[in-house]
């Protein structure tokens, strides 16, 4: 799957790249407006992670020539300006999702696949881990054909470690995952505990291994 | 006047006396009846003048009359000479004319009030509207001063002067604000270069658990960076008003959904809610500005609470109280304020109380604190 990452910051684009091109996405990068344009004339993209202060212009226009050229590219915006007016202007272009600056990789890992999927209908909608299948429109998860019923926190917890899987996720990035904006209520993150304490409860009650593991108090790894 | 009427009377008695002497005095006519010319029977020749009440039956009243009556002898034969005049003539002629200069005086002086009054109006009038532009002057308005064009030297240097120590006070707030939007806007990227790499490394391998130790305090460091800086920009963006849009919102509206939002951290330490949201409050603001204010106070009690206690919502009038047990008063004087934090909590960035009161201070509300019965009251005035 190819992805365009429009951002000027070097050192940033550097650190997405690595990130992603482990999750086998072909990622490219373009540091200006200009590269931009260039690259989304000549390709099609499954995801844009588009900047909103470039260096020649402001990235919005990016997302109207999209929308002209009636690309169908999914598009996130990732902006420096954590600014409310950029995010509605990004939405009402068309764009699919908005993620301030600076955001955990593995959430921005997530939002690229949640966007990925809703783009297509042709039955990607289901993720398969091993024995762990789940149907990411109806919601639900199967594991050795037998329904796990999970809630919705631990449904989340279960999709964000299955798209970041063989990766350590940090308490931090999984509780902001999970709250969104209301990390800071939480004195502690000790409550992301008892979510995944339930949801292996309920996996390894269908027979399912245990994949997840913890890295030394700093965050956990779904691996096999 | 009375000098003058005594003069006359004698100048008409002497040009009387010639006359007589011309002609027979039996035949004397007074075109006056105030002058009698007849004969006397005392050959003594005297003149007495005085002041006597008359009663003129054409008037029908009694007048003060001034009286000559003069003896004279013309021929040898004595005539007496009476000529009477009324004095309250006079008096009149005296009255009208201390009446006249009375007028006068007094026209003369508010005359003279009026154009004093208005002139010093007229004068002052550029110094006022300095004096009233003052009043309004706000540091972070972005106006350009203009003062009323003036002749008056003065005033021109003072609205000058004025004019100038405005424009470097706003230059220099300006500045300031700026600074902290810039400070915070740049430490963005390289704070989410940061973060990116330490999710990198983690990924690395082997990690030692060491390491796995160093990296996490980094993350975490990283993180309420992150945070801070989050807020500070925002709070700039508040200062700066840049949250234009508003709408009619409903207190309560807002309430139950923050309290729906925070539902799973009351949860996990099992904090009991007391809610009474009976009085409907409407407003208009910024949806976004009302839930950050709402959400830090709620958000605070939360997690300032101990684990199983009460934390009750209510709205009283036009305002909203939230209330949570605590073990001692917070000192108010400091409790709004920037990086005051009251709490041992490490976690707290200490800006949100802040926070609340800018947005409160944008919209004329009010917020309140006090502490009674063991328990932290904030009030929210909606007004």
């Amino acid at each position: 799957m190819k992805i365009l990452v429009i951002e000027d910051e070097a050192a940033l684009s550097k650190s997405i790249i690595t990130y992603l091109g482990q999750e086998n996405y072909l990622c490219e990068v373009a540091p200006n407006i200009n590269t931009a344009v260039e690259k989304i004339d000549s390709y099609d993209y499954d995801c844009i992670l588009l900047d909103i202060s470039l260096p020649d212009g402001n990235g919005l226009s990016v997302l109207k020539i999209l929308k002209e050229d009636h690309k169908t590219d999914g598009v996130i915006i990732i902006s420096a300006k954590d600014s409310i007016d950029d995010k509605i202007a990004g939405l009402q272009l068309g764009a699919d999702d908005y993620i301030p600056k600076p955001f955990h990789l593995s959430e921005l890992s997530a939002r690229i696949a949640a966007v990925i999927r809703r783009r297509r209908f042709n039955g990607d909608n289901i993720l398969v881990f091993h024995e762990i299948t789940i149907d990411t429109l109806a919601k639900t998860v199967t594991a050795n054909n037998q329904k796990v019923d999970l809630t919705k926190t631990e449904y989340d917890l279960l999709l964000y470690f299955t798209i970041n899987k063989n990766r350590v996720l940090s308490k931090t990035a999984i509780a902001e995952h999970l709250s969104g904006e209301n990390a800071d209520v939480y004195d502690n993150y000790d409550f992301i505990y008892a979510h995944i304490k339930n949801m292996k409860k309920k996996l390894t009650a269908v027979g399912c291994n245990d994949y997840l593991k913890s890295i030394y108090g700093m965050g956990y790894k779904f691996e096999y | 006047m009375l000098k003058s009427l005594d003069e006359n009377i004698n100048h008409q008695k002497n040009w009387i006396e010639k006359k007589l002497k011309t002609t027979n005095p039996d035949n004397f006519t007074s075109f006056e009846n105030s002058i009698l010319v007849r004969p006397s029977n005392t050959s003594k020749t005297f003149d007495s003048l005085y002041s006597r009440p008359v009663f003129i039956p054409d008037d029908n009243e009694i007048v003060m009359h001034r009286i000559l009556v003069s003896n004279t002898l013309v021929n040898g034969k004595p005539y007496e000479i009476r000529i009477q005049k009324s004095m309250i003539e006079d008096e009149d002629l005296l009255n009208s004319i201390l009446l006249l200069q009375l007028g006068l005086v007094v026209l003369l002086l508010t005359g003279l009030m009026v154009i004093n009054l208005q002139l010093s109006k007229k004068l002052w009038k550029p110094f006022n509207d300095i004096v009233s532009k003052l009043k309004v002057y706000r540091v972070d308005s972005d106006d350009d001063y203009q003062f009323m064009p003036t002749n008056i030297e003065e005033f021109k240097n003072l609205g000058n002067s004025i004019k100038e120590l405005t424009k470097r006070n706003q230059k220099l707030y300006k500045t300031q604000k700026e600074f902290t939007e810039n400070a915070s806007h740049e430490l963005q990227t390289p704070i989410a270069v940061m973060q990116g790499k330490v999710e990198l490394l983690m990924q690395t391998s082997p990690i030692s658990q060491e390491q796995a130790e160093l990296i996490e305090e980094i993350s975490l460091a990283g993180n309420k960076m992150q945070r801070l800086n989050r807020t500070l920009l925002l709070l700039t963006k508040i200062e700066n008003n840049q949250f234009p849009n508003t709408e009619k919102l409903f207190v309560n509206n807002k309430v139950q959904k923050l309290l729906n939002q925070y539902e799973e951290p009351a949860q996990q330490k099992n904090l009991q809610w007391e809610i009474l949201l009976n009085n409907e409050i409407e407003i208009t603001a910024n949806p976004i500005l009302i839930d950050i204010l709402i959400g830090n106070i709620l958000s605070n009690a939360i997690r300032h609470s101990e684990n199983g206690y009460l934390i009750s919502v209510k709205t009283v009038q036009q305002s909203l109280v939230i209330a949570n047990y605590g073990k001692k008063k917070l000192n108010e004087k400091d409790l709004f304020q920037r990086f005051k934090k009251q709490s041992e909590n490490t976690n707290s960035i200490g800006l949100g109380l802040e926070m609340s009161q800018k947005i409160c201070d944008l919209y004329h509300f009010k917020i309140q604190y006090h502490f009674d019965k063991s328990q932290h009251i904030f009030t929210i005035i909606f007004n």
